[in-house]
């Protein structure tokens, strides 16, 4: 059985956390949350409508759930920071993920500007996973930041793309002594079987879930992937050759000669 | 009296405390998070604001996010 993800002090059972946005209606949530089994769920902070004052997705999340707000919308470290405050202010706990984006065509996080985020809301006590772009140099300055796990990204946001910067990825597992958490661009459950198989500690879904026919049903199969992977990295593949070695015993053929 | 909702001019009774606001306009008081003037007050802290003529209010809350 996979071992639980310790974040904080928080042991997670579940390695595949989900994010709430572009659903087609909020009500599907609570089913693709259980279908997922998720433990960590993301959410937005955005102005109230003040003619619509009762939308409000956290009501459709189970309690038990760990919400974890992004600072979406942030264009620096200090709209990050205003924005946790208020995520915190909400009541919802302290976890927040990190996200400062400036680039509107790819949505590449400001890897800079989410370190120096990363700094101030640790020492205010939140546990912080940075979105951030798979650097190492970053990586390892969100650890010395006080980050909680670093979040590299797969793809762009919303691509459904894959694991396009696999390699450096790689490089993070190994090198960073945090939970990585692959977050952005997995589009389907073959490729957070793969993150997880790498030795990511968790993948974050939520476009893949959101645009599928049947946003239910690939929860379910991202699920079963994500823990699939994480037995797989844990069980310890096999290592890879060049060359053919042969399954089957070389003595003993029924022939006589070679 | 007016006071700025998330950038909207809303009407209110002159001397009432944000939490009678919030309440009057039926907001939902758990869910939200509420800045004047650019600073969060605390929701134990409601009933102690009163609001003058000109506040400037941002009242945010959760929405579906990935």
């Amino acid at each position: 059985m996979a071992e639980p993800l310790k974040i904080a002090g928080y042991s997670i059972n579940s390695r595949l956390f989900i994010g709430t946005g572009k659903f087609a209606s909020n009500t599907i949530i609570p089913e693709v949350i259980a279908a997922a089994s998720a433990e960590v769920v993301t959410v937005a902070l955005r102005r109230m409508d003040i003619n619509f004052p009762d939308e409000n997705i956290v009501n459709f999340i189970p309690k038990g759930c760990i919400i974890m707000p992004n600072t979406s919308g942030a264009r620096n470290a200090e709209e990050a920071i205003r924005i946790a405050r208020l995520a915190q202010a909400s009541g919802c706990g302290n976890w927040i993920k990190i996200e400062v984006i400036a680039d509107n065509r790819y949505l590449l996080p400001d890897n800079q500007e989410t370190i120096k985020a990363t700094e101030v809301l640790a020492n205010e006590g939140f546990v912080v996973l940075p979105y951030m772009s798979p650097d190492l140099m970053a990586a390892r300055r969100l650890v010395d930041a006080g980050a909680a796990a670093v979040m590299p990204l797969g793809a762009p946001i919303g691509t459904n793309r894959g694991l396009k910067t696999k390699e450096l990825i790689r490089i993070l597992i190994e090198e960073i002594p945090l939970p990585i958490i692959v977050d952005a661009g997995i589009g389907k459950p073959s490729e957070a079987a793969e993150a997880m198989e790498m030795g990511a500690a968790a993948v974050l879904v939520n476009t893949a879930m959101a645009t599928a026919q049947n946003p239910v049903a690939i929860a379910k199969a991202f699920a079963l992937a994500v823990k699939a992977g994480r037995i797989a990295f844990e069980a310890g593949p096999g290592a890879i050759q060049a060359y053919a070695n042969a399954s089957s015993p070389l003595t003993g053929f029924l022939r006589d000669s070679l | 009296m007016q006071v700025t909702v998330n950038g909207q001019l809303v009407q209110a009774t002159p001397e009432i405390s944000l939490a009678e606001l919030v309440k009057e306009k039926g907001w939902q008081a758990e869910r939200i998070v509420v800045e004047l003037n650019d600073v969060i007050i605390s929701r134990t802290d409601w009933v102690h604001c009163i609001m003058k003529q000109g506040d400037k209010l941002e009242v945010v809350t959760f929405v579906g996010g990935g």
